[in-house]
């Protein structure tokens, strides 16, 4: 797929949008007729079963439009790589999508415990693997650099030895270390704040984005625009996070949402709130026929506008007050 | 010095007793939705630690140098604004490495008498009664923090303070458990309640060094799940005084470390009342 690149920037015509904050105007230059069609090619790449890695972290910054998309077409058995799991990794659960679950820490923080995870990982429905952040960093490490293992100082003393990739290695002076096994992904998915046509992408406030991405066999990029590599030079001094090449790069303004995405949006409490309450009672099947199942054009709408202004303007708010406090 | 404020409650006592912990250049970690952690890392930047780095990972990726005022909606873009953008993949490196982090307070499901920590589960691992949020950095920071790794319990009570954790997730303070492991350094230093404070004697088990003001010390005893030993060092927490209450209000005006008291269905019921607040509030202070 690499041969022949996949960029998609949006049509405004489709998504109700306010662009005057954040970076600046992206560039409105249409090389298509809408994300949804290109977003949904993209994300019919990734099969069954495979092993997919979603980055952003908590409710910050996951790439929701594809994680809805992956409900859409109906995914199964996939193997989810959740480093610090939000509501990206209780929806997938919720659709049935995941199988296995790797995972760090899922949690949906200030609203709750993760319902759909904690449910299925209960009723013995999903298979998980429990990592600490730090082995799962050093796991997908190990695989951006195509090393077979990483040493790293986690697990030692713990219960988990049975239940978990890798062992203690006796280091021959009082101490082990754990060795980690490569964690080699078939896709990585990240929302970026902005990319280049090409995927170079800006990544701010990163989790494991890049290092996931770098170690995956392939790459789906969503972003809230689509810059000029000049931009990148201007605007963020050319710190991008990427690798030289990458799956597909699909314009999806508010892609992130309900999650957030600095320094455009926050993350929107109040549908969260929605979101865990319908999960936890019996209600997720009309929270999935109510906002994701028709198309993500449909999604967006559902978003009312004042919504959207208010989740902006409270980024903006933050922005200028944090500038008193420097 | 100033006088023991009579107008405070056990967030504002919680928050003051952990932030007391942090000296000046000390490396600040905040993990998963910890409001009192955050509070306690900010009001110890703002009252005595000014040259303390704070990465609040609960929020972002991000080194934070300046200490200022909590909410829920507008932290995230007030760390990015205000921190330097620090990639998870460094921030681990430096807990692994030479710089390590000096303070990182963790809410637990379970800790037993020897400072094992639980944040996996209750019951069988594959199908458990009660499955956790899981370990973030618990099995590594067991390992790695060489003086403040606190545990924090708003709820002191024998479902969290228990005898024998189900699952140990990060590994505590039993010299025997630790030298098998081969576990060089590390260790819980404290455990902090609503209640007191507990510390691990030369045994490593976990003993009643403090009780908070005006709570009794079998209130205590009883509320603890294992048969709790009570220090010959045993003192009195000093409340918070005036001065450091003044900070507190500044770092913290519209209460945000409440939040760690509240049940889940509390806090989103609470939620919708603190974004407007929160709008108002900074609205009219830029």
């Amino acid at each position: 797929m690499r041969d022949e690149l996949l960029t998609v920037r949006c049509t405004s015509g489709s998504v109700q949008t306010d662009r005057s904050v954040g970076m600046g105007e992206g560039e409105k230059s249409a090389v298509s007729d809408g994300y949804e069609r290109q977003l949904a090619s993209a994300v019919a790449e990734i099969e069954d079963g495979a092993t997919v890695g979603v980055g952003g972290y908590f409710q910050h910054r996951h790439p929701m439009a594809a994680v809805r998309e992956l409900i859409r077409q109906n995914k199964r058995d996939l193997h989810l790589v959740a480093p610090l799991g939000g509501i990206e990794c209780d929806l997938l659960i919720a659709a049935g999508a995941v199988r296995k679950l790797t995972f760090g820490f899922v949690s949906m923080d200030v609203y709750g415990q993760a319902p759909s995870f904690r449910k299925a990982v209960e009723s013995g429905e999903i298979e998980v693997v429990e990592y600490g952040d730090l082995a799962l960093m050093r796991a997908l490490e190990a695989a951006e650099r195509g090393l077979p293992w990483m040493p790293s100082r986690a697990w030692l003393g713990s219960d988990i030895e049975p239940f978990h990739p890798g062992e203690p290695v006796d280091m021959g002076n009082g101490e082990h270390l754990w060795r980690t096994p490569a964690l080699r992904l078939d896709w990585a998915i990240v929302h970026a704040q902005a990319a280049t046509p090409r995927g170079d992408c800006v990544l701010l406030g990163e989790s494991y984005d890049t290092v996931m991405a770098k170690g995956a066999k392939h790459v789906l990029v969503t972003t809230e625009r689509i810059v000029d590599s000049s931009e990148i030079l201007e605007k963020w001094n050319g710190r991008t996070a990427a690798r030289y090449f990458v799956d597909a790069v699909i314009e999806v303004p508010f892609g992130a949402h309900p999650t957030s995405c600095y320094p455009d949006y926050t993350q929107d409490a109040l549908h969260l709130i929605e979101y865990i309450e319908s999960a936890s009672e019996g209600g997720i099947a009309d929270y999935l026929s109510r906002y994701i199942l028709e198309d993500e054009a449909a999604y967006q709408q559902a978003i009312d506008i004042g919504r959207r202004r208010d989740l902006q303007t409270r980024m903006q708010l933050a922005r200028r007050v944090a500038r008193q406090y420097r | 010095m100033s006088s023991v404020s009579t107008d405070h409650d056990i967030a504002d006592l919680m928050t003051v007793v952990l932030g007391r912990e942090i000296e000046d250049r000390d490396v600040i970690h905040c993990g998963a939705f910890t409001p009192l952690v955050l509070c306690s890392g900010m009001w110890a930047m703002a009252h005595h630690a000014p040259q303390a780095v704070m990465l609040p990972i609960s929020l972002t990726a991000a080194r934070v140098f300046h200490p200022f005022p909590l909410s829920y909606s507008l932290l995230e873009g007030m760390t990015l604004e205000n921190g330097v953008h620090y990639p998870m993949v460094d921030i681990f490196t430096h807990v692994e490495g030479v710089d390590g982090c000096q303070y990182e307070p963790v809410n637990p499901l379970q800790v037993d008498r020897t400072g094992n920590v639980n944040l996996s589960v209750v019951g069988d691992f594959a199908k458990p009664k009660v499955r956790g949020p899981g370990a973030a950095g618990v099995d590594v920071l067991t390992l790695m923090l060489h003086d403040k790794l606190i545990l924090y319990v708003p709820r002191h009570g024998p479902r969290v303070l228990v005898d024998q954790v189900d699952f140990v997730t990060g590994v505590g303070n039993d010299p025997a458990r630790r030298r098998a492991a081969g576990a060089a350094t590390g260790g819980i230093s404290k455990v902090v309640t609503n209640l007191g404070i507990l510390e691990p004697g030369d045994d490593g088990i976990l003993e009643l060094t403090q009780v908070h003001p005006n709570v009794q010390i079998d209130a205590i005893v009883e509320s603890t799940g294992f048969d709790l030993r009570v220090s010959d060092r045993l003192s009195t927490t000093p409340g918070p005084t005036e001065e450091e209450m003044a900070v507190l209000h500044r770092i913290d005006p519209l209460a945000v470390r409440r939040f760690e008291f509240m049940t889940a269905a509390q806090r989103r019921a609470a939620l919708p009342d603190l974004l407007s607040r929160e709008l108002e509030y900074f609205h009219s202070s830029v």
